[in-house]
């Protein structure tokens, strides 16, 4: 790889959904997905609501209203409505309804915290609140989450069969990555914007001014307990001030500024998650919120396009069993790498015919590349072996209790696969389905 | 005389303001849900997004005040005079010696800040409800500390403080007999010009509450003065420390 190459790979580190919301996966939006849940879950899973609603007072009185101070247990009920709710969000189930669910109530969580504390550890849950309903705003768009697997419902079996065996690449939009990364890039040019021109009422280029940031530090270290007593030393240093306080400016009014140029975000996010990193040192002040913002729009996809097994293996699915269809479908959406090759029966090839001891109406096959067959539950563990993000998974179900049970399991739904689900399927009817 | 005119009118405005905050709340989420219930229309799905994004832009650039859930993060942006005042407050054991507060203190999951308990505490609440307010800073200090000193590793688990300056550790505690009173000092404090040093340092205990006595010292600000002030200093002060995310100690 060319050292152009690399670089031009290390500036994709970060995605820009505003200049291209297109990509040749969906793995980021569910990624995306995934990392807003955990935010939601990590803010408000440690919330004692008993210990809020002691506070004899509340600060900014003009949000009272939001308080159930007949029924403050209401509150308790919420945050585990809360917890429910953006765990179905985090698979992708009725990512419409949760998303808004999530949303409206992380925003109440938020308005009562914002109550006792404008902080940016506080203001930060109304960005993520924006990010949940942008989910929400774009949820057909999201193929890789349960919503996306109860979708192939309404595809026949024939148009399942035909996306399974595909082998021309697909593309994903993902608006709702598009509009919150815009969001954060107003959010951001809004903070450098107001530094310059604060409350729109004078120009104060002086804010770039060495003894500003200086005033700053050392008022701060002489008033607190900071952290890093030594950081202090900064001060001595204007022209380092000086860089600082410009590059910060460049970073908070650049990041736009490079989406809608369709330029590369990269240097921004690592420059202003740096930038982060740094006030910690100067101020103790912390915006982990903000990284794991940023954690939304990175390359999940390249990440994982590498973690892929690259050992190719072909699967044989039952080309009249529409659950088949459907159960496999998340797998090709997860092959990123095009390592697995779908088959049925009607273009079987010739390796695989007449094997003895094979009915492929009574299981899924998987052939890797040795040549050697595993059936049904052994086939779907090699599945996600393949997809290595489940190694875990798969090994436990390789271990002797788990495989004993799921054996079972597998035999018993492929046995009975037309009582339970929608299976066998006769080809005359099925653009009935 | 313009600014007791302005007074005069937010007074009067005041049960419209009273209004404007649930309205606004309340419009924020209806608008999301409208959207979202018919987000197939494109027409609708624009709109919204035309209109949120507009919002959030004019908030970003022109509101001086943060309107929550409508948010933006205008941090440090007020160039620092040389001169400069803080508050600080510091829980005290039975030994008489002072602790910088710990502003997660307050709650067990962020906290209350506390320029805004300043604020309130100086401008607004009677004696007894000061009081009542210090109480609850001295039971909440009490509880902190035991749950810093029991280092539970679940504490590992929970998000990352935001204010990570004041603290406290078992080791910072140690050395502490029981709390016994809060105390709040005005710090009025003159860097040199460059910024680079401290040249003038000055604290005023501003208030004090012990568990035991009460209020050992109240805030000695003239009531008529006060009047006049409450009201502008406290719309000022939301703004700033909205705006700068708890500078104001």
């Amino acid at each position: 790889m060319s050292v152009r190459t690399q670089l031009r790979s290390l500036g994709s580190v970060f995605v820009n959904y505003v200049a291209d919301p297109v990509r040749d996966s969906p793995v980021n939006l569910a990624m995306a997905r995934l990392v807003i849940a955990f935010y939601v879950v990590w803010k408000t899973a440690w919330i004692d609501w008993g210990i809020f609603m002691e506070v004899p007072f509340v600060a900014f009185d003009e949000y009272a209203f939001l308080f159930p101070t007949t029924y403050p247990q209401l509150l308790v009920v919420e945050k585990y409505l809360l917890l429910v709710s953006v765990l179905l969000f985090a698979v992708g189930y009725r990512i419409r309804l949760t998303g808004f669910l999530s949303g409206l109530i992380f925003g109440h969580v938020g308005l009562l915290r914002f109550s006792m504390n404008g902080s940016g550890g506080t203001t930060a849950i109304f960005i993520s609140v924006y990010f949940l309903f942008f989910f929400a705003l774009f949820a057909s768009q999201d193929e890789l989450s349960a919503d996306g697997v109860r979708r192939t419902g309404q595809r026949s079996l024939d148009a399942l069969i035909t996306q399974l065996k595909s082998t021309t690449s697909t593309t994903f939009r993902a608006d709702a990555l598009k509009y919150s990364l815009l969001a954060l890039g107003i959010i951001y040019f809004g903070s450098a914007f107001d530094k310059l021109f604060p409350d729109l009422q004078k120009f104060q280029p002086e804010w770039v001014m060495p003894y500003n940031l200086s005033r700053i530090v050392t008022t701060f270290h002489a008033t607190r307990d900071q952290l890093f007593p030594f950081s202090q030393e900064v001060v001595n240093y204007p022209v380092l001030v000086f860089v600082m306080a410009t590059t910060v400016l460049a970073l908070e009014a650049g990041l736009i500024v490079a989406m809608l140029a369709k330029r590369s975000i990269t240097p921004f996010i690592l420059g202003l998650a740096g930038f982060k990193f740094s006030s910690i040192v100067l101020l103790g002040i912390f915006f982990g919120d903000a990284i794991v913002f940023f954690l939304l729009f990175f390359t999940w996809d390249t990440a994982y396009r590498r973690l892929v097994s690259s050992r190719r293996v072909d699967v044989v699915f039952d080309e009249r069993c529409y659950f088949c269809a459907r159960s496999l479908y998340p797998f090709k959406l997860l092959d990123v790498n095009d390592t697995m090759t779908f088959y049925s029966q009607s273009d079987l090839p010739e390796q695989y015919r007449n094997r003895k001891g094979i009915d492929y109406t009574t299981a899924m096959y998987l052939f890797d590349e040795d040549g050697n067959a595993y059936r049904g539950y052994w086939a779907f563990r090699e599945l996600l072996r393949q997809l290595r993000v489940f190694a875990p998974l798969a090994w436990a179900m390789g271990t002797r209790p788990v495989a004993a049970v799921g054996e079972r399991i597998y035999e018993y739904v492929a046995a009975n696969r037309s009582r339970h689900f929608v299976c066998s399927v006769d080809f005359d009817a099925e653009t009935e389905l | 005389m313009a600014d007791v005119v302005a007074l005069q009118i937010i007074s009067q405005l005041r049960p419209i303001f009273d209004l404007v905050v649930p309205v606004f709340v309340v419009g924020f989420f209806l608008a999301a849900l409208v959207a979202i219930v018919l987000s197939r229309n494109r027409t609708v799905r624009t709109t919204y997004l035309a209109g949120f994004f507009v919002l959030l832009l004019v908030v970003n650039l022109f509101a001086p005040v943060t309107p929550a859930p409508v948010i933006k993060w205008h941090k440090f942006s007020e160039v620092r005079d040389t001169e400069q005042t803080e508050y600080a407050f510091r829980v005290v054991d039975a030994d008489g010696t002072e602790l910088m507060y710990d502003e997660d203190a307050t709650l067990n999951t962020g906290s209350v800040a506390l320029s805004l308990v300043r604020l309130r505490m100086q401008n607004e609440f009677s004696s007894e409800k000061n009081a009542e307010v210090a109480q609850w800073l001295l039971d909440r200090a009490n509880t902190r500390r035991t749950s810093v000193e029991a280092a539970s590793p679940a504490r590992f688990l929970s998000f990352p403080r935001h204010g990570m300056s004041n603290a406290w550790t078992a080791e910072k505690l140690a050395g502490y007999s029981e709390f016994t009173s809060i105390r709040l000092y005005q710090i009025d404090i003159t860097t040199s010009e460059d910024g680079t040093e401290v040249v003038a340092y000055d604290e005023t205990l501003l208030y004090e509450y012990h568990e035991d006595r009460g209020t050992v010292l109240d805030f000695s600000v003239d009531s008529d003065e006060l009047t006049e002030s409450v009201v502008s200093e406290s719309i000022d002060s939301r703004s700033r420390v909205t705006a700068t995310g708890g500078v104001v100690a």
